[in-house]
């Protein structure tokens, strides 16, 4: 038994459970609020269901190109929840399946526009009252000054209405934001000794810039992402209502309220269920934000 | 030239700001030698660490150099050098410590992780001129532990595992030293290391810069504003008032016959542990914006003649090694020789 003890690594021991305590310090801090907790397991939920549409959807080829004239405009009952569209698909078939393009817009473009905006961000705050800020800043101005639904619509307009497209275009609106967010956190850590040490030492740039800085900008990065990824969603949303984004018969949470609004009295159902989608979803996204604003309002340690 | 490690020869430096240039250092002049150990004394603001950053070459943006300023190092000008020159003597030759432990480790990052990624960058630069060979994880932790052991920190297992917030304020202030001790270097930089701790710390770290003097040859700028830590440490000193030196001597000299005005009554101010605050000086650093036209001392000076508001004076040899810039020691311009004087 002695000999076996004298084997236990003690260091790697410690970081084990530090590592642990780490998380657990933050899950106490983000469960504080039980909302970000319901947003949590919302967001779980829906992202499980999108991920397996093609067995949670109770009528998976409704989100195609599917006519069924004799189950057309039924009102929500027992057989289909949220009753069906005028081509008689399952309206809750269509929102599950539409969740699916909602996240996958959130994604691709938080990870086009978290990295450039971030990069270009750091450049700027770095290399203050040089050059490089004044070029990268006045740009990021030229896109902040427009409204970025706007501009995402125009670009869209320009281009082939499809949900590339829409991606692209709303990735190249929003970028900005996030450089300018961590334009301004960069400038005032720049001034930190420890970054100065770090000069001193001899560090590189990007040694400076990616491994001084950029983890220390990480709180107002998350909090940043995890409310946009609701903004964003209604942005897509909006440009599909228009007629701009994925084209029917694509299962689109936008495109799906733009369809039922014209036969919206009568038949309220068809655009009301992805409306609440929508809604829902963005909610969750923002529970969520709320609790990672808890998490680093203290500040580590 | 060839027995100086350092000479900053004529620095003049400013800062701009939104109303004019704020002429921060004015004709500095330090000289180090090797293995010499300098220090530095002046009020706060008096550009001690602007003239150390310009030393590293980490200057704010908005700071001009004056294109006659000279900073050579082994005979290389420091301020003409490009960037990749900068970063291989900022790794391999000159070391800095700061005021502010706290604020100078990444609160992000364990102690260890930080000690680590020096070891890797000194290390590249030897793969890149030597053709070294590479190091694995275990042995620049290996390499890390020592150098905690030998600046006393106890239990380095434990610290290189902790990050800076878990550390009390004098193991941290160790832990910096132990980042400038990493590699051998041919200039330490002690930037007020013991400003912010309290007087036993202090007195530990103290201590253990001094034995790191005595260990190795490497040549010390320690910057103070208490003249018994200068005292302890140093072999000669300069003065340093409103952006230029005032006055150098040797160490035991300086205590023993400060001459100029300044420099009495810095030591004068010093509290002292058998009672009273001392007279000290009156009045603060002027403006650099718009700096009195003579000596820089002039309007707190207690000994100050007509001919100070006009003209900057001159540096006046008193000895071999004890120089200082002031009007009472010209006898050409109607001031008055020392043992008149004193």
């Amino acid at each position: 038994m002695l000999r076996k003890n004298k084997k236990i690594d003690i260091p790697e021991a410690r970081k084990k459970t530090r590592r642990r305590e780490n998380i657990k310090r933050m899950w106490h801090s983000f469960s504080r609020n039980k909302i970000s907790v319901i947003g949590l397991v919302g967001v779980f939920l829906i992202v499980f269901m999108a991920i397996f549409a093609n067995y949670v959807a109770p009528s998976p080829e409704s989100a195609g190109l599917y006519i069924n004239f004799g189950e057309a405009n039924r009102p929500p009952s027992l057989t289909h929840i949220f009753g069906t569209d005028e081509m008689g698909r399952d309206i809750l078939s269509r929102v599950i399946f539409g969740y699916r393009a909602s996240l996958l817009l959130v994604v691709i473009v938080l990870s086009i526009v978290v990295p450039i905006g971030v990069t270009l961000g750091l450049l700027a705050g770095y290399f203050r009252d040089t050059y490089i800020e004044t070029i990268i800043m006045r740009i990021t101005d030229v896109f902040v000054s427009i409204p970025p639904l706007l501009l995402a619509l125009v670009i869209c307009s320009l281009l082939t209405p499809n949900l590339q497209n829409a991606m692209l275009a709303i990735s190249v609106a929003w970028w900005s934001w996030y450089c300018r967010i961590i334009y301004n956190v960069t400038t005032s850590l720049k001034g930190e000794t420890y970054v100065w040490s770090a000069e001193v030492s001899g560090a590189s740039y990007s040694h400076i810039l990616f491994k001084e800085i950029l983890p220390n900008c990480l709180s107002p990065i998350l909090t940043k992402a995890s409310l946009d990824a609701g903004l964003i969603i209604l942005t897509g949303a909006s440009i599909s209502f228009v007629g701009l984004g994925a084209q029917p018969p694509t299962a689109e949470l936008g495109g799906m309220v733009s369809s039922g609004c014209k036969l919206l009295p009568e038949q309220w159902w068809i655009s009301m269920a992805p409306s609440l989608a929508i809604v829902l979803l963005i909610m969750c996204f923002n529970f969520i934000g709320d609790g990672i604003v808890s998490i680093y309002e203290k500040g580590r340690g | 030239m060839s027995e100086l490690l350092l000479e900053v020869k004529d620095l003049n430096l400013g800062y701009k700001v939104y109303n004019g240039i704020a002429k921060v250092l004015t004709g500095l002049n330090i000289k180090v030698g090797y293995s010499e150990k300098i220090g530095i004394v002046g009020e706060t603001g008096c550009g001690k660490t602007t003239a150390m950053r310009s030393i590293m070459r980490t200057l704010a943006n908005n700071a001009l150099v004056a294109p006659e300023s000279k900073i050579f190092f082994q005979g290389k000008d420091i301020l003409k050098m490009n960037n990749s020159e900068v970063q291989d003597l900022r790794r391999e030759n000159i070391s800095m410590v700061f005021e502010d432990p706290t604020a100078s480790l990444n609160p992000v990052f364990t102690v260890g992780t930080q000690l680590s990624d020096i070891v890797k960058g000194v290390k590249q630069l030897k793969i890149k001129n030597q053709g070294e060979k590479k190091l694995k994880k275990e042995s620049i932790k290996k390499q890390v532990v020592k150098i905690f052991k030998s600046v006393y920190l106890p239990d380095p297992e434990r610290i290189y595992q902790s990050f800076p917030v878990q550390l009390s304020g004098g193991m941290r202030q160790r832990v910096c030293i132990a980042m400038a001790l990493i590699s051998s270097k041919e200039l330490l930089i002690f930037d007020e290391p013991g400003t912010s701790l309290d007087v036993t710390i202090k007195d530990q770290i103290f201590k253990l810069i001094k034995s790191i003097i005595e260990k190795g040859n490497a040549s010390i700028i320690l910057i103070s504003h208490d003249l018994g830590d200068i005292k302890h440490m140093s072999d000669r000193v300069y003065i340093m008032y409103a952006g230029s030196i005032i006055e150098e001597a040797e160490t035991r000299e300086l205590f023993n016959k400060p001459l100029h005005p300044y420099t009495e009554g810095l030591l004068l101010a010093t509290p002292k542990l058998t009672g009273g605050i001392g007279q000290g000086i009156f009045g603060n650093i002027p403006s650099y914006l718009d700096p009195p036209k003579g000596c820089r001392f002039y309007p707190r000076c207690k000994d100050r003649m007509p001919i100070c508001a006009e003209k900057v004076p001159p540096m006046i040899n008193i000895n071999n090694s004890h120089r200082v810039a002031c009007f009472l020691f010209n006898k050409d311009k109607g001031g008055v020789t020392i043992n008149e004087n004193r």
